[in-house]
């Protein structure tokens, strides 16, 4: 990992270099210019510049004299410019420091509102520079994901919240039973119904461990699919047949295609979300309601649908039935699993590469979907064919 | 003494009914929001005992109903939410004291023989 630097000296360091090179190549050049224009090709400056009238004599003095002028200017020069140089390069350093501190202190400022944002503080955001072109990129994303960390928040508040409520209504009920229990002497009758309350209680709380396991497994990935190639009108069949079995007064109906609707799943986990729809659909109907299983085909997809007759949800409500923990208070207090049967039959359907979705039925009632990628069978080679029509199959 | 019990769970409202029973007071007992309301405002109750979440109305929609039809009927909330603004709503819906889930019977019938007390000394007003 690299060490932390500093931006801003790095800038000003680099800006001052750049130009300390620049000016210094600049003075060299300059001076060498200089230098040229007054102290020309000695051999012409002979010929043309000496004047006849001064005595022969006098020649090496004069070149002595011009030499020693030379030296004085090139001196003065060469000093002056290296002065403009230092005094140049000084300059450039305090102005690239500046320029570099008005690049770097938006990000400073931009820094320091996300850090004063806490979790607690509901809907604040980065206003600083929000208006800079260079910035606008960086604030959005941050407000962004501020936004997500915000819902992210709630959510496992409204969650600790919720849960803490589903457990409660088992523990009040099994609490209460115990302690009429002790209350006084009780008949065996009144022990041994007092027991059998406490036992569904305990299988509630079971219900709400086992979920909470399964969906912790599902979204960590660990579970493995046992995926096997078969039809999906045999699951439903199945279920149809165990809700049946259940009892109540539903009545459960399944309409299935004619022909073989083939999916690659796995049998059990797929016997769970068939289970988990019927058992919700007869929760959440009164007595007596139809409940409808439909298997069929939807262009590449198996299709299983379980719609009720029931009072149906509110359309505020369906976009969150799938969301862990998630039940409209008229459904938490009806009973029943903890809000996490939806959430985690669409982990599993999602293992599966399907969608689960919600909707209102058009005359009433509520109609969850599963979409699961279809297997197609491919289409028999011609010599089977010719086989299975001797055979009298076709 | 009569006590109105407002618990749409069938195994915690029979239990109620049974023990304070046992403990010498005439309980009817309502499992819906609305036929609670009913129920409140035809009978003559000394004390109700309100669920804060039950079928077809709240328990706050319920105390806030009998409160609007003139019922000075002391309310005890039992109620699994205890969040503040759970509390406020319980309050402000017109109920007089609350017991947060799950609770003891000696903290239920200390809490109904504290509303009864002052029902009976006349210090009551809702």
């Amino acid at each position: 990992m690299r060490s932390s630097y500093s931006l801003q000296k790095t800038l000003a360091i680099r800006f001052s270099c750049t130009m300390f090179i620049a000016l210094l190549g600049f003075a060299l050049w300059a001076f060498i210019g200089v230098r040229q224009t007054i102290s020309p090709d000695p051999s012409i400056q002979q010929q043309s510049h000496t004047p006849s009238t001064l005595p022969r004599n006098s020649a090496p003095l004069l070149q002595a004299t011009r030499d020693q002028l030379l030296d004085e200017v090139n001196g003065s020069l060469a000093m002056r410019l290296l002065a403009t140089v230092f005094l140049g390069t000084l300059a450039t350093a305090v102005g690239a420091w500046w320029l570099a501190r008005s690049a770097v202190t938006p990000v400073h400022e931009i820094t320091a509102q996300a850090r004063a944002i806490q979790g607690d503080a509901v809907g604040q955001r980065i206003t600083a520079h929000a208006e800079v072109t260079e910035f606008q990129g960086l604030v959005e994303v941050l407000n962004k994901m501020v936004g997500r960390l915000e819902r992210s928040s709630e959510w496992h508040r409204r969650i600790i919240r919720d849960l803490g409520h589903d457990l409660r209504t088992p523990v009040t009920a099994m609490r209460a039973g115990v302690e009429f229990a002790l209350w006084r002497d009780r008949t065996p009758e009144e022990y041994r119904r007092i027991l059998a309350d406490t036992l569904e209680e305990i299988d509630r709380l079971g219900l709400i461990s086992d979920a909470l396991v399964l969906l912790g497994r599902l979204e960590s990935g660990e579970v493995a699919l046992a995926r096997v190639e078969q039809d999906a009108r045999v699951l439903a069949r199945t279920a149809v047949a165990r809700a049946q079995e259940g009892g109540g007064a539903h009545r459960i109906h399944l309409v299935q295609t004619a022909q073989p609707v083939l999916i690659s799943a796995d049998a059990r986990l797929m016997a769970m979300v068939l289970e988990q729809l019927l058992d919700n659909a007869k929760r959440y109907t009164p007595p007596g309601s139809r409940v409808e299983v439909t298997v069929e085909t939807e262009g590449s997809n198996a299709l299983l649908s379980v719609d009720d007759d029931g009072p149906g949800v509110a359309d505020e409500v369906l976009p969150h039935l799938f969301e862990r923990f998630y039940r409209s208070d008229a459904a938490r207090k009806r009973g029943g699993g903890p809000g996490l049967g939806l959430t985690a039959t669409a982990a599993i359907v999602s293992l599966h590469g399907g969608k689960a979705t919600a909707e209102r039925r058009p005359s009433g009632g509520l109609r969850i979907r599963v979409s699961l990628p279809r297997v197609v069978s491919p289409p028999p080679a011609p010599s089977e064919l010719s086989v299975s029509a001797a055979a009298g199959v076709l | 003494m009569r006590v109105l019990v407002i618990e749409d769970d069938v195994k915690v409202g029979r239990l109620l009914e049974q023990i304070l029973r046992e403990e010498g007071y005439e309980v009817e007992w309502a499992q819906d929001g609305q036929e609670a309301i009913s129920i409140g405002l035809e009978g003559h109750y000394d004390l109700i005992l309100l669920d804060y979440m039950l079928p077809t109305r709240s328990g706050p929609q319920v105390a806030q109903e009998l409160r609007a039809n003139g019922r000075t009927t002391p309310i005890l909330m039992l109620t699994a939410r205890d969040a503040p603004e759970d509390i406020r709503l319980c309050l402000s819906s017109g109920v007089n004291d609350y017991l947060t889930k799950p609770f003891r019977f000696d903290d239920l019938l200390d809490k109904i023989g504290t509303l009864a007390g002052r029902v009976s000394s006349g210090g009551w007003s809702a």
